[in-house]
Parts: C-alpha cells; sequence; structure tokens
C-alpha cells in the first residue's frame, strides 16, 4: 500500500469551513478566555490563510514545537497553573488552534472537526442561553459541513463555480445529517437515564461570582444595585403542589429569600459563624405537611452562584437530597452550585415563631449559647450607639424599643441611599448621628447593632428581596439588583420576628421593588450603557423583551432543568398513561407521520427534478390533442402536430400560425436573454391553445358539427 | 514446514474468501451494487467520534449539563444515521467496461471504466484496482463518467479483471462502505513479444523470401519520395519532409510489396510460452514491415496477408494459444 493511500491528503478547498468551524466553537468561549487568546487565535488563522495562499511555509518540526511550548506556558502563566473549567478549556481552544495550523492529513481534518464538537459543547459549561442554545446548532451544522467537505472535495484544483456547488452540496449534507439526526437525539434526551456526577469534578469555574458573599460591610450591597444578572426565577404552587394557575403577585411577605444569616459583627463587618455546622439533611429535616395550613410551596430555578447556600422562604425545608436546612433557617446544598439548578422549595406559615425546625428544648426558649451569640458584639467600636441603645434599654420594653427605632428611622431625616458618604471606623456612630444615609444593609446593620447593644438577641439575615412578577407566565424573576438586608430579632414568647427597617425609611423600596425604586433614583446615570432597565424605558423593546424573557424562561424549565426528577415523573407520567388505545394512537401517528414524511420528500424530489415547463406544457397539449381526435406518432414534429390543431380550429388560424412561427423560431435559436421572452410567449400561446381544445372526442366532434 | 503450512492455509483462506465474494457477487459485464455487495463497518476514525462521544457524555453526567447531554446525542444520532447515508452513497451505483487497447503481457493496460450514478449523486469513492493508488471520483446524479485505471497484466490470454475495490468514507468518514466488483471484459492479453532475428525455416516455404536479405530487413530500403496522394498510409508519409514545409511526401519503399513468408512455431527455440513470444515479434515486425505473412501454429494455419485484421487474428490465435480459448474473453 503506498503511502498516499494510507494517508490522503486534507483538501485544500476545504479549509475555509473547517477554519469557519473552528471560529464558531471558540466563540462561546471567548467571554472567559484572556484578551491574548484572540490574538492568538486571529494569529493562527492568518497564518493558515497565508500558508493556504502560498505565501508562507509550513511550519517545521521546530517551528510547532516551539509553538506547543510558547502557548502551554502562555496558558499556565495566562490561568496562574489554576486547574479551572476556564484553564482545561484554554487549553483545549488552543490545542485546536495549534493542530489547525499544521493540518495536513485528512486525519489531522478530522482531529480538527472532533476538537471543536467538543469545544462546542465545553461552551454550554458557560452559557446556557436560548439564544446560545441555538448558536450551538448552529455551530454543529457548521462543523458536520466542514466534514462532510472533507470528503467531498479532492486535491484536483476547481473553478470557482465548481467550488461553491460543492460548498453547497457539504451544506445540503450538513443539514440533511444534522435534522436527520435530530428525533433519535430527542428520545435519547428524554429517555437516557440520568445519574449524579461520576466523580466529584475537581475542575471549578473561577468565573467571577457575583452574588451576595458571607460577610457584608455596608456597601457590598449598593455594588449590586446596579447589575441586573438573574439569580432566580420562582413559580408558585398551590399547597398540594400542583400548578397555580391564576394568583397575583405574591404579597411582598412572601418575596423576602433568605439567603445567609450573618450573626457575627467584627470589624465593620456582619460574617456569617459557621452556620453549616448543625445541619440536618434532607429526609432528617423534611416536614410532612401535618396541617396544610400556611405552606407555601414554589419552584425555584436556580443560577450558578459557587455557593453552597440556596434561597428560600423564612421557615423553609429542604425538598430533595443532598439540599439541608440549617440551625438558622438557611438552606443548604451539599456542593456549591456551580450550574443552573432547579428545586422546589417548601415554606410553614409564616408564624412568627419557628415551627419549621425545632431544636429539642431549645425553642421557643433561645438557649443560653444562643443568647450570648446573637448579642455579641465586639469590644469598644462605636460608644455612641452603645450608650443611646443602652439607656433606651432601661426604658423600654424589647417590643416597644424596636418600634421605637422603627419610628425613629420613620420621623427623623434619614434617607435611602445607594450612593452614601464613605463611613469611618466608628460607622455605625457615623450613619445613625451624621450622615443618616445609607440603604439597606446600613439600617439592618445598625439595627443589629443598636438590638444587640440592649441586650435583644438579633442578627442580620441577606437574601433578595421584591423581584418582578411576570403576569402572563407566573412567575417572579429576581435580579442581582434585588439584594437585600434586613434583621430577625428574638422576642422571648415569639421567636424570631423579622424586622426590616429599609421599610420604615422607604416602604418603596419594599413593597415596589428594587428595579422601580431605581427608577427615581439617578443610579440610572451609572448603570452601564444600555442596561436592560434603561431599555424598558423604550416600550416596543419592552414588550419584545418580555417575550424574549418568557421563552427563555421556558427554555430553562422545561430543557435546562431536565434532570432526574424530571425524568422519572415524565417517565411515570407516560407508563401510567399508558394503555392500548393509546400506543395504537401514537403508534399510528408515527406511522402516518413518517409516511407523510417520505411522501413529501419524494414529492419534493418529484418537482426539484420535474421537466422543464415548455416540455410539461407541450406533453398537455398533445395529450390534448390527442384526446380531441388528433393521433400522432413519435415521428410528428412539433409543427406538424400545430398544423394538425390547425386543422381542428380554423378561427384560431392567425394565432396558431404566429404561435408555429414562434416555435419554429424557438426551437432553432441560440441561448440568449430574447430566448426566455419567447419561450415565456410560447408557453403562454400553447396554454391559450390547450383552453380551446374541446376536452373529448365528442364535443370535438359536435364542435366541428358545429362550425360546418 | 510449518512456514509451509501457513502459506497452505493462506493460500485457502483467500481461495474460500474469492469463492465466497464470487458466490455472492459474481463477475458481469455491467456490475450494480446492491445490499449483497456493499459492506460497511465504522472507520478508524469512527472510533476516535466515539471517543469523543464519551468523553462527551463523561462531561454532561459530571456537570449535569442538560445541553453538553443534548449535544453528546446529537453526536450519537449524526454517528448512526451515517450508517445508512454511508451505505446509500454507494447504493446503486453501476459500472461497466468497454474494450481496453490492446496490450501485452506485462504491459500496465488502462481499463477504462464507466461509473453510472443513480438517481442520487454518488461522492467521493475512492477506487482502483489491488495494488494500484486509489483515485477519488464523484459522479452526479442520473450521469455517467468513464475514467482510465491503471492494471497490470501478467500472462497471456483472455483478459480477466481481478476485482476492483471502492470505497467511500462519505459523508462524514466514521464509516468506511467498500465493495469488490468484478468486471468481465472483452479484451486479450497477446504474449510478450520477443524480439528477435527472422529465422524461416521447415515446410516447403523455406526460401520463399524475395527481395531482400536477411541483414537489410526492416531498414531503408528506400526507392524515393513521391507527393502524397489520399489514401497513402500514413506509416509512410516522410514525415522529416512535412517538417521541413516541403509539403506532404509518401516514402516509396522498394519491392516490400513482394515479399511473403511464413512464420512458423518450429522456426521459433524454447518452450511453449517463449515460442509465442518470438512469435509475437515477428508478427509484429513483419506487419510494419508490410508484408505478406503467414503464421503456422501445430493446429493452426493462417494464410499469409498484410492487414491489420489478419494481425489481430494471428495475435489472438497466438494469445489463446494452448489455453481453453473461448470459454472467457468471447469472439474478437
Amino acid at each position: 500500500m503506498s503511502q498516499l493511500a494510507n494517508k490522503p491528503n486534507l483538501p485544500r478547498n476545504s479549509l475555509i469551513l473547517l477554519m469557519a468551524s473552528v471560529l464558531a466553537a471558540m466563540l462561546p468561549h471567548s467571554g472567559h478566555l484572556p484578551w491574548l487568546f484572540a490574538v492568538f487565535a486571529a494569529f493562527v488563522m492568518s497564518w493558515r490563510w497565508l500558508m493556504f495562499l502560498g505565501r508562507f511555509p509550513y511550519p517545521g518540526k521546530w517551528a510547532k514545537t516551539v509553538a506547543v511550548i510558547l502557548t502551554m506556558t502562555g496558558i499556565f502563566l495566562g490561568f496562574l497553573g489554576d486547574f479551572s473549567v476556564e484553564s482545561a478549556t484554554a487549553f483545549f481552544v488552543a490545542t485546536c488552534l495549534l493542530k489547525m495550523l499544521e493540518m495536513k492529513t485528512r486525519r489531522d481534518g478530522y482531529v480538527v472537526c472532533f476538537l471543536a464538537y467538543f469545544l462546542s459543547a465545553a461552551g454550554f459549561l458557560f452559557e446556557q442561553g436560548l439564544l446560545w442554545g441555538l448558536y450551538g446548532l448552529l455551530a454543529y451544522w457548521l462543523i458536520t459541513t466542514a466534514l462532510v467537505s472533507i470528503h467531498l472535495f479532492d486535491n484536483r484544483p476547481v473553478t470557482r463555480a465548481e467550488m461553491s456547488h460543492l460548498n453547497k452540496v457539504a451544506m445540503g449534507h450538513g443539514s440533511i445529517l444534522v435534522l436527520s439526526a435530530l428525533p433519535m437525539m430527542l428520545i435519547l434526551y428524554l429517555v437516557f437515564p440520568r445519574f449524579g456526577p461520576l466523580w466529584n469534578v475537581g475542575l471549578k469555574s473561577n468565573q467571577a461570582q457575583i452574588g451576595l458573599s458571607s460577610q457584608v460591610t455596608p456597601g457590598d450591597i449598593a455594588n449590586l444595585s446596579s447589575n441586573n444578572e438573574l439569580v432566580m426565577r420562582v413559580t408558585y404552587k398551590n399547597p398540594d403542589g400542583t400548578q397555580n394557575d391564576s394568583q397575583g403577585p405574591p404579597a411582598s411577605s412572601h418575596r423576602y429569600w433568605r439567603a445567609l444569616v450573618l450573626d457575627q459583627y467584627e470589624d465593620r463587618t456582619w460574617k456569617a459563624s459557621g452556620w453549616s455546622s448543625d445541619t440536618r439533611w434532607f429526609p432528617q429535616a423534611y416536614r410532612p405537611p401535618a396541617g396544610a395550613e400556611g405552606i407555601t410551596r414554589y419552584e425555584i430555578i436556580q443560577e450558578s452562584s459557587g455557593q453552597k447556600w440556596l434561597y428560600t422562604l423564612r421557615n423553609g425545608a429542604p425538598t430533595q437530597r443532598g439540599h439541608g436546612i440549617t440551625e438558622t433557617g438557611v438552606l443548604v446544598s451539599r456542593s456549591p452550585v456551580f450550574q443552573r439548578i432547579r428545586y422546589e422549595g417548601v415554606a410553614f406559615a409564616d408564624y412568627e415563631l419557628f415551627p419549621g425546625f425545632i431544636k429539642a428544648g431549645g425553642y421557643p426558649n433561645l438557649d443560653e449559647q444562643s443568647r450570648r451569640l446573637y448579642t455579641r458584639l465586639d469590644e469598644q467600636s462605636n460608644p455612641q450607639t452603645r450608650q443611646w441603645a443602652d439607656s433606651l434599654s432601661q426604658e423600654y420594653e424589647p417590643v416597644e424599643l424596636v418600634n421605637y427605632w422603627l419610628n425613629h428611622f420613620r420621623d427623623q431625616p434619614y434617607f435611602y441611599s445607594l450612593s452614601p458618604p464613605q463611613l469611618g471606623q466608628n460607622d455605625i456612630d457615623e450613619f445613625l448621628f451624621q450622615s443618616r444615609s445609607g440603604f439597606c444593609a446600613h439600617y439592618a446593620g445598625a439595627l443589629t447593632f443598636l438590638a444587640r447593644a440592649a441586650g435583644i438577641p438579633a442578627r442580620m439575615v441577606v437574601g433578595y428581596q421584591g423581584g418582578e412578577w411576570d403576569e402572563q407566565e407566573q412567575y417572579l424573576t429576581i435580579r442581582q439588583y434585588d439584594a437585600h438586608g434586613w434583621v430577625e430579632l428574638w422576642l422571648d414568647g415569639r421567636g424570631w420576628v423579622r424586622v426590616d427597617p429599609t421599610s420604615a425609611v422607604s416602604p418603596e423600596r419594599v413593597d415596589l421593588g428594587m428595579d422601580a425604586l431605581l427608577n427615581a433614583e439617578d443610579a440610572l446615570a451609572n448603570a452601564p450603557l444600555l442596561s436592560e432597565r434603561r431599555i424598558r424605558q423604550f416600550q416596543l423593546l419592552n414588550s419584545m423583551m418580555r417575550e424574549f424573557e418568557r421563552l427563555n424562561y421556558a427554555w430553562y424549565r422545561w430543557v435546562l432543568s431536565y434532570d432526574q426528577a424530571s425524568q422519572r415523573n415524565l417517565l411515570t407520567r407516560w407508563t401510567a398513561e399508558l394503555s392500548w388505545r393509546r400506543i395504537i394512537i401514537v403508534g399510528a401517528s408515527i406511522l402516518a407521520g413518517l409516511v407523510l414524511l417520505v411522501a413529501g420528500w419524494r414529492l419534493f424530489n418529484w418537482y426539484r427534478h420535474r421537466p422543464p415547463k415548455l416540455e410539461r406544457v407541450w406533453q398537455q397539449l398533445r395529450q390534448r390533442a390527442e384526446l380531441a381526435g388528433i393521433h400522432q406518432t413519435a415521428s410528428d414534429t412539433p409543427l406538424g402536430l400545430l398544423g394538425s390543431v390547425l386543422g381542428l380550429e380554423p378561427e384560431d388560424a392567425g394565432k396558431i400560425h404566429w404561435l408555429r412561427k414562434d416555435v419554429e423560431r424557438l426551437l432553432y435559436m441560440p441561448e440568449g436573454d430574447d430566448k426566455e421572452l419567447l419561450e415565456k410567449r410560447v408557453i403562454k400561446g400553447i396554454k391559450r391553445l390547450i383552453r380551446r381544445l374541446p376536452k373529448s372526442n365528442s364535443d370535438a366532434v359536435s364542435a366541428t358539427s358545429a362550425n360546418s | 514446514m510449518t512456514s509451509q503450512t501457513i502459506r497452505n492455509f493462506k493460500q485457502r483462506r483467500k481461495e474460500y474468501w474469492s469463492d465466497w465474494l464470487e458466490r455472492r457477487f459474481p463477475g458481469q459485464s455491467r456490475v450494480s451494487l446492491g445490499y449483497r455487495s456493499i459492506f460497511i463497518l465504522p472507520s478508524a476514525t469512527g472510533f476516535l467520534f466515539l471517543l469523543l462521544i464519551v468523553v462527551m457524555l463523561v462531561t454532561a453526567i459530571n456537570y449535569k449539563n442538560s445541553l453538553i447531554y443534548a449535544s453528546t446525542f446529537w453526536l450519537v444520532s449524526i454517528g448512526l444515521v451515517t450508517m445508512y447515508f454511508t451505505f446509500s452513497n454507494l447504493h446503486g451505483l453501476s459500472l461497466t467496461t468497454r474494450r481496453p487497447s490492446a496490450c501485452f503481457a506485462g504491459d500496465v493496460v488502462e481499463i477504462p471504466i464507466r461509473l453510472i450514478a443513480p438517481s442520487h449523486s454518488v461522492w467521493g469513492i475512492r477506487l482502483a484496482f489491488q495494488e494500484q493508488p486509489m483515485r477519488q471520483i464523484s459522479v452526479p446524479r442520473r450521469e455517467e463518467r468513464e475514467f482510465l485505471f491503471s492494471y497490470q497484466t501478467w500472462t497471456r490470454g483472455p483478459l480477466e479483471l481481478e476485482r476492483l475495490k471502492l470505497e467511500s468514507g462519505f459523508p462524514l468518514g466514521l464509516y468506511r462502505a467498500w465493495s469488490w466488483a468484478r468486471l468481465e471484459i472483452d479484451g486479450l492479453v497477446y504474449p510478450k513479444p520477443e524480439f528477435m532475428p527472422f529465422v524461416f525455416e521447415g515446410g516447403d516455404l523455406e526460401g520463399e523470401l524475395e527481395g531482400a536479405t536477411l541483414d537489410q530487413l526492416g531498414n531503408e530500403d528506400l526507392r524515393g519520395i513521391r507527393d502524397y496522394q489520399p489514401g497513402d498510409s500514413l506509416r509512410q508519409i516522410a514525415w522529416k519532409q512535412v517538417a521541413q514545409g516541403r509539403g506532404m511526401k509518401t516514402k516509396e519503399f522498394d519491392s516490400d510489396k513482394g515479399i511473403s513468408c511464413w512464420l512458423s512455431w518450429d522456426a521459433a527455440s524454447g518452450d511453449m510460452e517463449s515460442r509465442l513470444s518470438i512469435l509475437c515479434g515477428w508478427v509484429l515486425t513483419a506487419h510494419d514491415e508490410g508484408w505478406d505473412y503467414g503464421l503456422q501454429l501445430p493446429g493452426i494455419r493462417i494464410k499469409p496477408d498484410s492487414t491489420d485484421t489478419h494481425r489481430d487474428a494471428c495475435l489472438r490465435s497466438l494469445a489463446l494459444y494452448g489455453l481453453d480459448a473461448g470459454s472467457k474473453g468471447g469472439v474478437a
């Protein structure tokens, strides 16, 4: 066997498609790769192109080695030896580019295409929106087309027309392949068993995680106020778990999504102190609805947060394996959330007491240890605030005291502002007595501090509040700018009570939501150009955007969050509804669909390859003439036929005469522009003649007898 | 001893295989590739593709990523439907051939093979006779294309083609569909000519060679040059004169017309094949010289003549001499 037969060369004419597919596969990664990669890609692509044109040499052994070493060092340094999903994909992108540079044989072409397939799929680790899904489809089509073209071209030089024809053929085959694979893909997608990770994925995305963090220094939450990234979407359900189709927007009390409880104050910062130490995991902690009174059920589709905490309403409980609830009522997951997840949520009534999770012997009386924890402050900061709280606590009962403070915030000139002045060492003193301007974290922090100073156990809760209610699709969208902080106070005999000091200062923040408030604020000016909020000011864009959001939501809900649970649901529903009638109906419709498909395909093929129009019209005329009694043999000429027709239709003699002249000219005319015009005229003439001809022999006889 | 056994075994296996193929897909003058004659197996690339799918599936499972699942299953389905498309690319393709130009044993002959595409186009198939480099070809739907394929001949006799190998990886190269087509062809392989000085002996015709001695044979026994007349043999045109721009001239040879001889089996020496080779060389030379020559083989006697048909008849009887003539190759 010759070397040539074993290693067929890569046809040079498929290079354009190959380059296009590599670019298409790289695009979803552009967001997280260092910008140097773009330069690298451009460099490799141009080199390859110059090689194609013959202006640049093929890289030699040394050049290749140097390129590989340089690139890999670059990746290592660029990611500082950090093994993450990003650096892994960067490695693959680089491999793909380098392979493309040196590809020579057809096998190299396969490797490049397969890498492109993989990269394209790996892009879904970062981008999963509806548009990216469609984009992935496009990329797959392109790569498949490139693969087809490898087999279509050989190394003969081709003309430009031939090349574009072959490219079209490749695209056609690419489309047929991708589309004909669709049904089986859908079936596999639905029935292939979904199970947990085979091993704990070591590679995590280190994409900057935007969102809440486990410590809050006033200012953090304000940073989120101009961030419109999606946090989660919530659908509320009926207490029995069925879909709730007609409900108004949830009450604002149903919009306090807890993420974290911050119970430790240190150096101007509120922190969470080991909240996961006492956690009850799912089957243990789940309390079946005994009374079924006041249960709120909902479903959350949460975006990747990179954190272990989940979102829940107050008094929530975990509903699935791997989720648990902490002593402080925070819903947590065993592993950080690195992709979009969906989970059911359940919350037990908005009682003031804490019935969902009763610590043995602990509640409703707070034990000493907890009491100490929740009233602890640092040693000496904010003396003024301490003194104020201390003196007030002598006068008032805890409940009165809290009301006093809320009234204080409301009546005194306190302002809600997203850009408050910088605060110094004794930040709460400065905030309460000087600046009097801040946002939720300031008020919540200050109130917690005051309560603790007055001996009332208190903790700060951060999460999200508000959100945007979609009336049509009945779901709540929560974005980063809905981040919020509030306070929970322990009142003896009543347990933990939620107090939101921000609502005292700026009720709009709580009632209307952050979005409405921000519209009034001049924060708009600071928001990035054409942010979502700004776009909303345009009516049409607004409604289009809303429609797209809905579609995207359906995409998230029905496609992306298809997991083990939804698969089990679907399959049980199918099997439960399985009956002979159904099987027959479904089978018959599938069969009918297939038959229609094949018939349609054949029809289409016939249509595509039918004879030209003139020929068809001529056939019609022949048939009609046959019916009218004019018998023809294979040797009859067209003009002869027209002559016979002339005998049948004497009064049209003039027209037929001209038609004959036209046909004659058409038959002997060279190709040209006039020919088309003439052909059209002839077709028209023949059609008119067909209409004139009698439909059957008897008609013809009667017509001729009438004439005579 | 063992190597002998192995060789025997290999030989037997090869024979078994070709017998099986012959039963399944017999040679014909027009071969059409159908279900029984196309074989398909995953290629090495196909296994690489499978590896890709496994890697993607593991990624999808570990990251619980629905879209990667979808991509993986898309590739799986593409891989499966490609099997059908790879097969149907070859399916329905027909091949025929024509008689190639004359050839002598040991020559590489160019066999014209006509590929007739069915109602679909046949893309990127590669084909060749064994031991020859593959050649990539596409035939648009309902069209015919003819290509010349080199074929190495070894022995004289009726031209029997080995199986032609066709293969195709189109559209994605994940599978290799192939077929071995045996085309029956109406052709002859003449004995390899050996050019030896003439020997005329034996029989009563000895010495009947007139007008020239042995030494002078075949060369410039030129009498002169005259103007070209329509009908003159192209071989006798004085091309040198034409090239010098002196118009068409015809060389006239001296007395060649008169020579008549018998080329005889007994005059050639050696075993059967070398005698046939020598006779073949003589026939060719005598024909080139424009003599009247006759051929005498044991049991065969062809009367002297100098036409092309005569030459072909002589060569044909040399090619088929001693073989089971007529069973293969047909009558010219």
